[in-house]
């Protein structure tokens, strides 16, 4: 399923797909050379976007090398990830006042691209630790915190 | 860690823009709450360092959402 979403273009899921597959009993082990490969790529796509995330950030002449590689579409996502929540099977989150996924504009749904893509190379700076090996010394615990509560609240502003 | 720091700081600010537009589905947020605990826990493990453990308990909470 992993495979399938990165010829689907959805990096996110593709991640979400291997990092499943890599905790279970038996792991496949194979994911990880697959998650080093496709981090990678992200790596190059978000420097290719960086000029757009970080508007201040010095674009190195490495990102310039990247930026040249790349197509100038941003990647797509898989648009099931909009379907409003009532239609899984989540007892647990029925409710009466069902919150709905309102049809968005197509500038949020380029914007959520741009974040969802940032969001899976957050992920390949933790696995694969390049970009702060070298500051690994700081206190690690403190930016996973921040991180991971900024995350925990969005979601939980979201449920209730 | 700079990049890393900016990256985060882009990730939270545009997450909470999107959430009030309403166009992220619970599914879409969990997925991105797994990633990044398996993420942690994978860069934690390698620096002693600890993951917070309310993410987990959050995860536990909506678990039915994962078996998609």
């Amino acid at each position: 399923m992993a495979v399938l979403a990165t010829y689907a273009d959805d990096d996110l899921t593709a991640v979400y797909r291997y990092f499943r597959s890599l905790c279970v009993r038996s792991p496949f082990l194979t994911a990880r050379e697959n998650l080093s490969v496709l981090f990678e790529k992200n790596r190059i796509k978000v420097a290719a976007f960086m000029p757009t995330i970080l508007p201040n950030a010095k674009a190195s002449s490495k990102r310039g090398r990247d930026r040249a590689k790349v197509c100038s579409m941003p990647p797509r996502v898989d648009l099931a990830c909009f379907v409003p929540v009532n239609l899984f099977d989540c007892k647990a989150l029925q409710k009466p006042n069902q919150r709905q996924v309102i049809p968005s504009t197509e500038s949020q749904m380029e914007q959520l691209r741009l974040v969802l893509l940032v969001i899976v190379r957050l992920n390949g700076i933790l696995f694969t630790r390049i970009g702060y090996v070298h500051s690994l010394s700081l206190s690690l615990s403190h930016y996973l915190t921040d991180l991971s509560l900024s995350l925990s609240l969005c979601l939980s502003v979201l449920m209730y | 860690m700079e990049q890393f720091n900016d990256l985060k700081a882009f990730v939270v600010y545009e997450m909470t823009n999107l959430l009030k537009y309403d166009v992220m589905s619970e599914e879409l947020l969990l997925k991105i709450l797994v990633t990044l605990i398996f993420s942690m826990s994978n860069a934690a493990t390698a620096s002693n360092a600890s993951v917070p453990s309310g993410t987990f308990s959050l995860l536990y909470t909506h678990r039915s959402l994962l078996t998609h």
